[in-house]
């Protein structure tokens, strides 16, 4: 390149744009590295979500051997039964005959063979039962058809001549017993998650920073320095929840809750002093301005202050049982959250973080949060469910307006305990 | 940094951009009809950076490599988008003026960039190149495929309008000329 012979004129545009400066958005850099290197995305969360919803929603589908009404039972009787008044008790039934003979290859951890020997009595008139006598099954065994036995649906049909039950055929599905868990129809839940929360904070503009007689405040982009002045804070999250089964592993979900969100914050105050804050918005001259300069001779005071919220959200998300038995169950969910902010104090910061003022008209009162969490759940002797397990909950939008020169992000980590009950 | 880069590390990668992009920023904001125009340009011209890395052959300075990558891809951007077209005959100049409210920052090095953008795209594109990159007429005018004629007259009209300019927003008091010694220009 060439260089022209510069001018003054030349020289003093290059002097005064120099040192020009202005910082790019933070998402630039993930733009400029995921063009570089496209293949190498990490889902999002949402993507994650959905792909698990998929994968057990699939594996609803292929799953020949469903049930759809609880109480079901598989019953096989050496008597002849009135299927309208009967009740079936231990003694009328036939409890290990399938087992001895071992010829018939079913899925007997559902059976109501099994639950039936603790004196469990069938209400035909509420309850469905598939019943066979002892002879079908040996006739069906005897005629080479135990894979019909296995294979074939059974429907109870009422024969008046002599009350036994018969089998009807129409399709190839097994319906077995409905599994005694709990996680059938309707739940509700209560919980309540005390946790640590904190924020990120990232830059939106550029500072425009000047006092009021002209001076300007310096540009202090070090972290450092925010995190020496901010500090983590207990939180609290409570709420209810209704559940409903939509499959044999998954749950969706949804309630309201109560959050209250902190974190801590100290800095030096001058209330004689005035500081405009940020952005392309001034500060309002009547709001309560706190200033902190970096002179130590100043008369100074150290405050501490939380910055606080209050929020209702309506959390709706799924849950999905990743394994269990009947009384231990080990469960991960996820929500998404619209909230609404009612209440607090956010206190905001100018760029060098050492200056605070309040300006509730830069706060956004509606917000999103997301929550992950997994739990194990105990089932005790009254039907009641207790859960208790980890929760990452974390704010999707700012705490404040765009005109604000920085984005705030609160996250909080807790533990849930909860307690859940069918309906 | 520069070898870590070449070999696509990512924290090389991330620390080199973070250590030029502001003043990259800085040089495509002059060039840009806005902010998010500049950052365009901005992620554009890293990634013909990282591209074309390790062509860079140490001969002067880093920063100085990447501003001319910048340069280059400020110009195919306007270029590319026909940002020529609104050059403004000098008979008009007159009546171009700055707009108080698009120039918001007190600081005096943003308010002679606002003044430089402000004018239209043909007149700081050359001034740009001219006044500050040091390019050469001949150079920019193969770089805006204009004839040598032109980018000079172009620049000497964008001078005159850019100095009306700033003596209007009182950067400088009287039109920059040969100064004595211990004189300022800035008023």
């Amino acid at each position: 390149m060439e260089h022209n012979s510069p001018g003054h004129f030349e020289q003093f545009l290059k002097e005064a744009t120099a040192d020009f400066k202005l910082r790019p958005s933070l998402k630039l850099w993930n733009s400029i590295y995921n063009n570089m290197h496209p293949g190498r995305k990490s889902p999002s969360l949402p993507t994650i979500l959905l792909m698990l919803v998929l994968i057990l929603f699939m594996e609803k589908k292929s799953n020949p051997i469903t049930t759809t009404t609880k109480n079901t039972f598989l019953v096989i009787s050496n008597i002849s039964i009135d299927t309208k008044t009967a009740t079936l008790t231990k003694q009328n039934v036939v409890s290990d005959f399938l087992s001895k003979e071992k010829k018939v290859d079913l899925p007997t951890r559902d059976l109501a063979l099994k639950t039936f020997v603790d004196d469990t009595q069938i209400n035909f008139e509420t309850e469905k039962a598939i019943v066979w006598t002892s002879e079908q099954v040996a006739t069906s065994i005897a005629n080479n058809q135990a894979n019909v036995l296995a294979n074939t649906p059974l429907r109870l049909t009422n024969s008046k001549s002599n009350n036994i039950p018969t089998i009807a055929s129409t399709s190839n599905q097994l319906a077995i017993p409905a599994s005694s868990k709990s996680n059938a129809g309707y739940a509700y839940q209560f919980y309540a998650t005390p946790s640590v929360g904190y924020r990120n904070t990232f830059r939106n503009t550029d500072p425009l920073l000047a006092l009021s007689n002209g001076a300007q405040l310096p540009v202090n982009d070090d972290e450092h320095v925010i995190s020496t002045f901010h500090s983590s804070s207990w939180n609290l999250e409570a709420g209810g929840a209704f559940l409903m089964s939509v499959s044999k592993y998954m749950r969706i979900k949804a309630g309201m809750q109560f959050n209250f969100s902190q974190y801590g914050s100290n800095t030096n105050s001058n209330p004689d002093a005035e500081t405009l804050i940020t952005g392309t918005k001034s500060v309002n001259s009547n709001t309560a301005l706190f200033n902190a300069t970096n002179n130590e001779s100043t008369n100074q005071k150290m405050s501490d202050i939380n910055n606080r919220s209050y929020q209702i959200s309506l959390p709706i998300g799924t849950e999905f049982e990743l394994t269990g038995n009947e009384d231990f169950q080990w469960f991960a969910g996820a929500t998404i959250q619209p909230s609404y902010l009612f209440g607090g104090n956010k206190i905001m910061f100018n760029n060098d973080m050492n200056n605070i003022a309040e300006d509730p008209s830069m706060v956004r009162k509606w917000n999103i949060n997301t929550s992950i969490e997994t739990y194990l759940s105990y089932k005790l002797k009254n039907g009641a469910v207790i859960n208790a397990g980890p929760q990452l909950r974390y704010q999707l939008l700012s705490t404040y307006d765009k005109s604000y020169i920085y984005s705030e992000k609160l996250y909080n980590f807790g533990i849930k305990l909860g307690v859940t009950k069918n309906f | 940094m520069l070898q870590d880069s070449l070999l696509n590390i990512k924290t090389a990668q991330e620390f080199l951009y973070q250590t030029y992009s502001p003043k990259m920023l800085g040089v495509c904001y002059r060039y840009a009809k806005n902010r998010m125009d500049a950052e365009d340009m901005l992620q554009e011209g890293f990634i013909k950076v990282f591209a074309q890395l390790h062509q860079y052959r140490q001969e002067g300075s880093l920063e100085g490599w990447i501003r001319r990558v910048m340069v280059h891809t400020c110009i195919n951007n306007l270029k590319k988008n026909k940002r020529f077209n609104d050059c403004v005959d000098i008979s008009n100049a007159a009546y171009l003026h700055s707009h108080e409210d698009f120039i918001p920052s007190i600081i005096q090095a943003k308010q002679i960039v606002e003044c430089i953008r402000s004018m239209p795209v043909g007149y700081k594109t050359v001034l740009n190149l001219y006044a500050i990159e040091g390019y050469s007429h001949k150079e920019i005018a193969m770089m805006l495929e204009i004839e040598e004629g032109t980018s000079r007259s172009q620049y000497a009209r964008a001078k005159g309008m850019l100095e009306n300019l700033l003596i209007k927003k009182g950067i400088i008091s009287s039109p920059i000329k040969q100064k004595a010694i211990g004189e300022s220009n800035l008023g």
